[in-house]
């Protein structure tokens, strides 16, 4: 069984599974997606197994779209990736699956979207479809605000900008929840806590360990599933009565905040994973 | 000694660097990619692309 790593830039969560890799002696390759060529006539490749940790979603999803098309086992899936890094993928999937998640509105001009806005009530949340860390999410409260987002985005961003997706706002507690989704089990879990309405604690938000079990996780086990499942992690909002909404479902997951906060080796469970899994594949 | 590309400063890699890390010059906090290992250079980091994250 050949196994490689897909990576670009190495982020402390691609160094920590390196070395838990290498801790375990596994003979394995890393592929610098900066480096990949693909003929696509001749459908070789030298590995059976790649696991994705690119941090780009573009090159992620088209490598893996490619080999899997030439039978190469990939983890996570780029079907999965495909429906994780855009979030109207995402919505459709956890709707179709009846997962709990914001009321969320489509639309492709600025007129139509702001009907859409004012239909779904203020305050909305405008996401781009492809985009992670909180960049270009923009909470409205008003019309005034709302037209003028709108426009922006009309006037100055790309095609995909240009397709708005937008949410009713979810009034948290100051804090959402990551759960950490490995194959059939929610590992652990994170509140990130935040003063600002994005918490990501890639903006600052700060983490502190969340129960795993109950409505968490059995929540973040069917937002998992709904998108097809694999190494994913799930973010999650609690409203003010007491419901939990997914946000987004990630599929190349930041951790490093994490291990320490909820005493779980998540790069050890990682690897577990994509051991197993390669073995079954062989 | 590896120096960094924007000041010129100098640069400490860490003997744990992997190729493709990002490691911030001291003096001047620029985003430095290490390119290779042995001999140690660094680049510019790219910028943040839009698609980038997890």
């Amino acid at each position: 069984m050949r196994l490689a790593m897909l990576s670009s830039r190495i982020r402390v969560e691609e160094k920590l599974l390196l070395a838990e890799l290498e801790r375990r002696r596994v003979p394995f390759d890393r592929i610098d997606d900066a480096e990949l060529t693909f003929r696509l006539d001749q459908r070789e490749f030298p590995y059976d197994v790649v696991f994705e940790r690119s941090i780009s979603f573009g090159r992620t999803l088209y490598t893996l779209q490619t080999l899997e098309s030439w039978g190469v086992r990939c983890i996570n899936r780029a079907a999965v990736v495909a429906t994780c890094g855009d979030k109207l993928l995402t919505s459709l999937a956890l709707e179709r699956a009846n997962v709990p998640t914001p009321r969320t509105a489509l639309a492709f001009t600025p007129d139509a979207a702001l009907k859409a806005i004012e239909e779904l009530g203020y305050p909305v949340v405008i996401k781009p479809v492809v985009g992670s860390w909180g960049r270009m999410v923009a909470r409205v409260n008003d019309r005034d605000a709302a037209e003028a987002v709108l426009e922006d985005r009309a006037t100055l961003g790309s095609w995909q900008q240009q397709i708005f997706y937008m949410q009713e706002y979810v009034d948290k507690p100051g804090r959402d929840i990551r759960a950490f989704v490995v194959g059939d089990e929610v590992i652990c879990a994170i509140y990130r806590e935040s003063e600002h309405w994005i918490t990501n604690t890639a903006r600052g938000g700060c983490a502190s360990n969340c129960p795993a079990g109950g409505a968490v996780g059995e929540t973040a086990l069917r937002a998992a599933r709904a998108v097809g499942g694999g190494i994913l992690a799930v973010d999650l909002a609690e409203t003010a009565d007491g419901q939990l909404l997914v946000i987004e479902v990630n599929h190349t997951m930041e951790f490093r905040n994490s291990i320490e906060t909820t005493g779980v080796n998540i790069p050890a469970r990682i690897v577990d994973y994509v051991l197993d899994a390669a073995e079954r594949s062989a | 000694m590896t120096m960094c590309p924007e000041c010129d400063g100098e640069l400490g890699i860490p003997e744990d660097a992997v190729q493709g890390e990002i490691i911030p010059c001291p003096d001047c906090g620029a985003e430095l990619e290490v390119l290779s290992l042995d001999p140690a250079t660094v680049g510019l980091a790219p910028e943040v692309q839009e698609d980038w994250g997890e």
